[in-house]
């Protein structure tokens, strides 16, 4: 057999050789390789979010036999629907675990009343605040006439670990002449409190305001006006390392801090918060320096 | 004295009483410029001994300049160590005869006298910066307390400070409880020298920097800070930067 010099044995085009139906399933061979070559889209370098969130603060984040409810889930909810990702059904966390589970990667982002705060900065990036609230006090029937810091005087105040309110009752007990008591979780305060073993539960007023309304029937109430500390600023919790995404988050939670949705999903979930004056909302509401401020940063921009 | 210049030779004469220590003494001058008179007629010697006296004046003078430097940043010594270190490099590239052989005498007395004048200028450069210069005084400034809460008076202190006519001043704020607070965001100050509303700079933030203006020696100054933040925050406050200047 003659050599063929490989100049001479190049192929004709094979367009002329193709019959229309060989054509064809090419054709459809190539979409179908291309579509499965496409990478799945991703976020915070996951196809598939994995999101921690409370289930035992009603108002914010709370599962019984209805489902799922609270600020934090609707918020969840609008990050789902506005992420072209993936996501998991939620699980669950408690306060004192939040950072961990993040930085070992068990979650990818946290929606859970958490606090943005420089020290947790140093740890994860935070998107936020979606909400702004105060460090207030839950009393039972018990506390009928606990108006003010000095009612508290001396009486057994329960906050639960992890929490910058155990912080903060740590700072101001030497002060107030508390004493505090430090419980495992929330539910553990509200159990205390419902049987008297403690005169107050001191935390943030929108998670003691979800309380008051899920133990309406016994009497539970929080102490209006009474705040001890710093103002709290919740932000989404996610693991450092996607700057870009957070960016993108942030952006969202800009708009969507600023729309009537905010507004809806807070009367939706916490009702007491504004009871009798609507415009007590907007004292919660964050605004837009201050999500710059605080979101996708070491540490909050003056 | 007699000058009896044919080309490139000169033969220098003196006649008279003094003449000689007359002579001596210009030689003297004309070596420490020019070189070796048994040579600046002609090419210098690379490395000759009269070359060296002026190199070392050169040195002493821009040791002396060191020596007198004032604290302060140092990027307003930049022309002051550029003039002496210009100095002592045309010093010793008169030493090593750089050019020596296409240069005239006139060339290597200006050298010399070129080399001198820097070093000089260095020195009195030097000396208007110990006058008038920035001097970094964040070490001798206290601020008391260090921490505040909504409404508080802080005052910043600098001790036994040199006389210029204006303060800048740079304060940090931080969450005095990182663990349960983030209110640096939202944290402003008020600074003004005392009784001297005219001085009032308001809604300062962390690492702003503020001018004062001062008026006169004085042993100490003192700029008052109310400090403006959320209610139940506590914020400390800290001196990043407190410098002195005309």
């Amino acid at each position: 057999m003659s050599r063929i010099p490989l100049t001479q044995r190049r192929i004709r085009p094979s367009s002329s050789r193709l019959t229309p139906g060989v054509a064809v399933s090419l054709f459809a061979l190539v979409g179908l390789l291309s579509c499965s070559a496409e990478p799945e889209p991703e976020f915070l370098g996951r196809e598939r979010v994995t999101v921690a969130m409370h289930n035992d603060l009603p108002g914010l984040s709370y599962v019984d036999d209805h489902g799922h409810s609270g600020l934090d889930y609707l918020l969840f909810k609008h990050v789902r629907e506005e992420l072209d990702v993936e996501f998991s059904d939620p699980v669950p966390v408690s306060s004192r675990d939040r950072i961990a589970q993040l930085v070992s990667k068990r979650a990818d982002m946290t929606i859970a009343s958490f606090s943005i705060t420089p020290q947790r900065m140093l740890e994860i990036d935070f998107v936020g605040p979606y909400l702004k609230t105060w460090q207030g006090f839950l009393v039972g029937p018990d506390g009928a006439d606990v108006q003010t810091m000095d009612d508290l005087r001396g009486k057994r105040v329960c906050t639960w670990d992890g929490t910058t309110s155990q912080e903060t009752v740590d700072d101001t007990r030497i002060t107030s002449e508390w004493e505090p008591v430090v419980k495992d979780d929330a539910s553990d305060c509200i159990e205390a409190l419902l049987g008297g073993q403690v005169a107050a539960v001191s935390t943030d007023q929108t998670i003691l305001y979800g309380f008051a309304q899920h133990h309406a029937k016994d009497g539970l109430r929080v102490v209006p006006d009474l705040k001890v500390g710093a103002p709290q600023y919740y932000g989404i919790g996610i693991p450092k390392g996607h700057r870009g995404d957070c960016l993108e988050l942030a952006a969202w939670l800009k708009t969507y801090v600023g729309s009537s949705t905010w507004s809806k999903d807070i009367d939706t979930s916490l009702p007491l918060l504004a009871e009798g004056d609507p415009e007590r909302i907007n004292e919660h509401k964050p605004s837009t320096d201050a999500i710059d401020a605080r979101s996708c940063r070491d540490k909050a921009s003056p | 004295m007699t000058d009896d210049r044919r080309g490139d030779d000169v033969q220098v004469a003196s006649h008279g009483e003094g003449a000689p220590a007359i002579g001596k003494v210009g030689k003297l001058f004309l070596s420490v410029f020019v070189g070796d008179p048994a040579e600046f007629i002609g090419n210098v010697k690379r490395w000759s001994g009269w070359n060296w006296p002026p190199f070392f004046l050169v040195i002493t003078l821009g040791a002396v300049a060191l020596i007198i430097a004032p604290g302060g940043p140092t990027d307003q010594f930049f022309w002051v160590y550029v003039a002496i270190g210009t100095a002592v490099v045309v010093a010793f590239c008169r030493v090593i005869g750089v050019g020596s052989r296409d240069s005239s005498a006139v060339w290597r007395a200006l050298m010399t006298g070129g080399s001198l004048l820097l070093a000089v200028l260095g020195i009195v450069g030097m000396d208007h910066l110990a006058d008038h210069g920035e001097v970094d005084v964040t070490g001798r400034t206290r601020i008391s307390p260090a921490t505040g809460t909504n409404g508080s008076r802080l005052r910043v202190v600098v001790n036994a400070p040199p006389e210029r006519a204006q303060l800048r001043l740079v304060l940090t704020v931080a969450d005095a409880v990182p663990g349960a607070q983030s209110c640096t965001p939202d944290t402003e100050m008020a600074l003004q020298l005392p009784n001297n509303a005219n001085t009032l700079v308001a809604d300062v933030t962390s690492g702003q920097p503020v001018e004062f203006p001062l008026g006169g020696l004085r042993d100490r100054i003192v700029v008052d800070v109310d400090l403006l933040t959320e209610d139940g925050c506590r914020m400390s406050v800290s001196v990043a930067e407190a410098a002195l200047h005309d």
